[in-house]
């Protein structure tokens, strides 16, 4: 009986390999295989999982020859995708690190049965390694309302997946922002909204939740400072509004926003009349990594919505005492809107101090419905301001968070559709050059065009967050 | 032969009572058939095959006839297995038969409730299967089957789930209706949607609303206005978070009928976060469709794409692809470029017509809005702006009465009267309606707008459609 069923396996995988269509009588192709998401010329980390893509068009069989040096991997068969296993993989990435890999995609027709090979592209694959999780919520891209939401976390190295936060333990509420802190991994901090909720704090797996109140409402953006003991935020009344001209879509704007620091050791808040002044809005701080200064937004208050277009946030640094838990009372403007010609959102400085990544959006504070909204790197050495025009697309690139390594940073962007974000990754060489960034790997690779929530507000950590959503449940009780 | 005529009596009752509740159901899903969905069920977690094969088999509904068959199909088998099952346990053939059916009829009773979804059936039939497989097993000692029972079922338990308790009601006959009505507008039946609103549907809330939009569908808007009571526009409605899911659906096929494809995308976005797993196929159709006439291809592709994966829906979208009826549509968008933090009906409908002044369906509704509010001034105010001034009166019994209403209370020279009133038995209808004004007599003028406008109070939004 026994010997049966070993045939009747041996006979399966012998059909299988043999049903496997292989490249025989290959045209060649002048042009690059179409591919999705575009993993063509870009540059990678190499912990990252595998790089499964797609073949748009009419195409029935595929396969990709991945070739560095005296190593090769070969993945296809019927169907658009290749997928490589995991193991492989690795073991390729171990080879191909500090080189530059060629992909061959040979793909056929499926009217015509023939095939096609197409000019190589490659992959450039790096040392340095990109923080191994990344957390995001998926949201419907409609900020206005929510149902069904979730913070995850993905492990980038392979395709593992777990909620950090889920509707289905916390009910159907509203929840944001988990954000990590680079110098302490295992520290992050989100909210969960609704009744109950609050800022949930997250030390070493162990959950708080804090009520962090100001006098102009609860906290919204924030970053910890470097020692862990601060977290310097903003509060928003947020205002959706919708544009007459349906390509434009969605717009946020603050009807009052001021930035304040919150000591968590203490319990307190602490504030400024230079970061709280009635006449401006002030937004999107961000500690530096020394601790000693805060960056952020701000723009001279303007009537909403009818002055929309003249809302233009410049970027601004204030001085902090961590010793004391003070402010150093001056605002230098590091970027003036007028010198970028539109509004500066969501500054982040690389851990090791040397870059702050910006969004310069038309105008406004909520870029991620601007198909304009550019990120730029400023040199905080030397100055100089790179536009990323390598990195940048025609739709939203936004929201973005560096590797605590500060050679990788993801970012949203919305550059397939216009509407739904992804997470991109992004490496910056020593000499401070962006590379063309990637788009996160799945598993498998329609999946991001079955996809109907968009990836909200990506965020990097070197370690696996020790809490479960089950725990975020607890904590609010 | 007792079975037999269940099953025809269940298929007939579902086909001729009940078959709006189908395509319900299955518009409130997106079955898209490739591994990495396959994938997205077995995330799911516990229940997971019993949910795919269950969606799987729900998408076809889609098709006419074949929701109650596939139903009543799924019945039948579960009581045949649940029958099989009893009787391996050696109850005798009449218990078995009539348990089955028991059970049939208790599933299938809660199958009226309209969000009660197909895999709990199969669930149910896969637990069913587990049984009567269990009593296959050659094993001699009863005791032992019956302790291996609750293993296999517990093993079941991750690819079954546990089914949804679900609801026993009657008839669901006032949501049938409002389906009817919905989906028939859906499926482009204007006639049979103003049918349906002045007959069978007559007293829902909401059949005014689709009665008016069928109308200007057909061109036909202020003809109809006055001929169904309560008047109602859907014009009042507002979008937000805590606007019911009935609200949002109608208000996009209104927005998108008058070219507003920010509001028509935005209230089919809301439309699919607030459907089961935040996946809706008709909500999808019409995201694909705002993109399609705004031009915005990229963003189009993303929902065709989804679509080309599904059964029931490829070939609806590779026609899609070419639909020169999106192309021409494209020309009423509004182009105002400006923000809006509220969804004024005015606002809206005035800036579709400074973007597009052949938007009829605009027109009708910005003056008919004006004018099922007694704002008589503002109607004659727009008319002058999107019909006089352009060159282009809009000549028919409402608004010639309307006019009429305003020239003859501003003293409007006989001149003045003229250059609007062509419609001449419109000035003598309007001197017999004054001459008993007031009286019960006037009642015989009840369907112009002067009776209207002295009886009627301005409406206010009216009561909601069935909450889904």
């Amino acid at each position: 009986m026994m010997k049966k069923y070993i045939c009747f396996i041996i006979f399966c995988a012998i059909l299988c390999v043999a049903c496997t269509p292989h490249p025989e009588d290959v045209k060649k192709s002048e042009v690059l295989a179409p591919v999705y998401p575009d993993y063509a010329d870009v540059t990678i980390p190499r912990n990252i999982a595998p790089l499964n893509f797609l073949v748009r068009g009419d195409v029935d069989a595929v396969e990709a020859r991945v070739e560095c040096e005296d190593y090769e991997m070969v993945a296809g068969g019927r169907g658009n995708e290749i997928c490589f296993p995991l193991d492989e993989w690795r073991a390729f990435m171990q080879v191909a690190t500090g080189k530059k890999a060629n992909v061959t995609v040979t793909a056929r027709d499926a009217n015509t049965g023939v095939w096609t090979e197409y000019l190589p592209f490659s992959w450039h694959v790096v040392a340095d390694e990109v923080d191994a999780y990344l957390s995001y919520r998926l949201i419907e891209p409609d900020y206005e309302v929510f149902s069904h939401l979730e913070i995850r976390e993905r492990c980038v190295e392979n395709f593992e997946e777990r909620n950090l936060c889920s509707y289905k333990v916390v009910g159907n509420r509203c929840m944001n922002c988990h954000t990590h802190s680079v110098e302490h991994p295992e520290r992050s901090m989100m909210y969960v909204r609704g009744e109950g909720g609050g800022a949930i704090l997250n030390e070493s797996g162990v959950l708080r939740k804090l009520d962090i109140q100001s006098p102009t409402g609860s906290s919204v953006y924030f970053t910890f400072s470097p020692s862990g003991r601060y977290v310097c935020f903003s509060t928003n009344v947020i205002i959706p509004a919708f544009h007459a001209r349906s390509e434009k879509r969605l717009e946020v704007f603050d009807a009052v926003s001021d930035v304040y620091v919150y000591d968590l050791q203490e319990e307190r808040v602490i504030s400024s009349t230079l970061l709280a002044d009635s006449m401006a809005f002030e937004t999107f701080p961000a500690f530096s990594p020394d601790g000693k200064s805060i960056y952020f937004c701000s723009a001279p208050r303007v009537e909403l919505p009818s002055q929309i277009k003249s809302l233009q946030y410049s970027l601004c640094r204030i001085g902090f005492d961590e010793g004391t838990g003070s402010f150093i009372e001056r605002v230098d403007t590091i970027v003036k809107a007028e010198g970028e010609k539109g509004s500066v959102c969501h500054p982040r400085v690389s851990p090791d101090g040397r870059y702050l990544l910006y969004t310069v959006a038309a105008y406004g504070t909520f870029p991620i419905w601007h198909r304009e909204s550019d990120q730029r790197l400023l040199d905080l050495q030397t100055g100089r301001v790179d536009s990323l025009a390598v990195v940048n697309s025609d739709m939203s690139d936004t929201y973005h968070s560096w590797s605590s390594n500060s050679r990788w940073f993801v970012f949203a962007s919305k550059r397939d559709d216009g509407l739904y974000g992804k997470p991109y990754f992004c490496y910056i060489d020593k000499h401070g050059k962006a590379h063309k960034p990637f788009c996160l790997p799945q598993k498998y690779p329609s999946f991001y065009d079955h996809c109907l929530k968009s990836f909200n507000v990506p965020d990097l950590g070197s370690k696996r967050m020790n809490f479960t959503a089950e725990d975020v449940a607890a904590a609010l009780k | 032969m007792l079975v037999g005529l269940w099953g025809v009596g269940c298929w007939a009752f579902l086909e001729f009572c009940y078959p709006y509740h189908f395509f319900y159901k299955e518009q409130n899903q997106l079955f898209v058939f490739t591994w990495d969905e396959w994938h997205r069920y077995r995330m799911e977690g516990a229940g997971w095959l019993a949910r795919w094969v269950g969606d799987f088999l729900t998408q076809f509904y889609y098709y006419l006839y074949a929701g109650s068959l596939l139903l009543t199909l799924s019945l039948l088998l579960l009581g045949d297995v649940v029958r099989r099952a009893l009787e391996g346990e050696g109850v005798c053939r009449v218990g078995a038969v009539a348990t089955g059916m028991v059970v049939m009829t208790l599933e299938g009773w809660r199958h009226l409730w309209y969000a009660y979804p197909l895999w709990c059936t199969v669930s149910l039939l896969g637990y069913a299967l587990v049984w009567w497989l269990m009593t296959l097993l050659p094993l001699r000692k009863r005791w032992l089957r019956r302790c291996l029972l609750p293993v296999a079922f517990v093993l079941a338990y991750a690819w079954l789930g546990l089914p949804e308790r679900g609801r026993w009601r009657m008839p669901e006959m006032e949501v049938e209706r409002y389906l009817a009505l919905d989906n028939e507008f859906y499926f482009g039946h204007d006639e049979r949607v103003v049918e349906l609103a002045t007959g069978d549907g007559a007293d829902l809330a909401v059949s005014g609303f689709y009665y008016n939009l069928a109308n200007a569908r057909m061109g036909r808007l202020p003809e109809g206005l006055l001929l169904k009571r309560p008047v109602e526009l859907g014009t009042l409605w507002r979008i937000g978070p805590e606007t019911p899911v009935t609200i949002i659906r109608v208000m996009n096929e209104l927005y998108y009928e008058l070219g507003d494809m920010t509001y028509a995308e935005r209230a089919a976005m809301m439309g699919c976060v607030f459907t089961r797993a935040n996946r809706n196929v008709r909500m999808v159709k019409r995201l694909a469709e705002c993109n399609l006439v705004s031009g915005d291809s990229a963003a189009a592709e993303k929902y065709l794409r989804l679509l080309d994966h599904t059964l029931a829906y490829r070939e609806w979208a590779r026609e899609a692809r070419r639909n020169p009826l999106y192309a021409r549509k494209r020309a009423f968008v509004n182009r105002a470029d400006t923000l809006r933090v509220g969804d004024d009906a005015r606002t809206i409908l005035t800036e579709l017509l400074d973007s597009n002044a052949e938007n009829e369906v605009a027109l009708d509704y910005l003056l008919c809005h004006e004018l099922v509010q007694g704002n008589v001034a503002m109607f004659k105010l727009f008319y002058d702006r999107y019909c006089m001034n352009r060159g282009r009166p809009r000549v028919c019994p409402l608004y010639q009465q309307a006019l009429l209403a305003w020239l003859a209370s501003n003293r409007a020279s006989r001149v003045e009267m003229l250059s609007y009133i062509v419609d001449e038995q419109q000035l003598v209808d309007f001197n017999a309606y004054n001459a008993v004004r007031g009286t019960p007599a006037a009642a015989k003028w009840k369907n112009t707008y002067w009776y209207y406008f002295d009886n009627i109070d301005p409406p206010q939004k009216t009561q909601d459609p069935p909450q889904l």
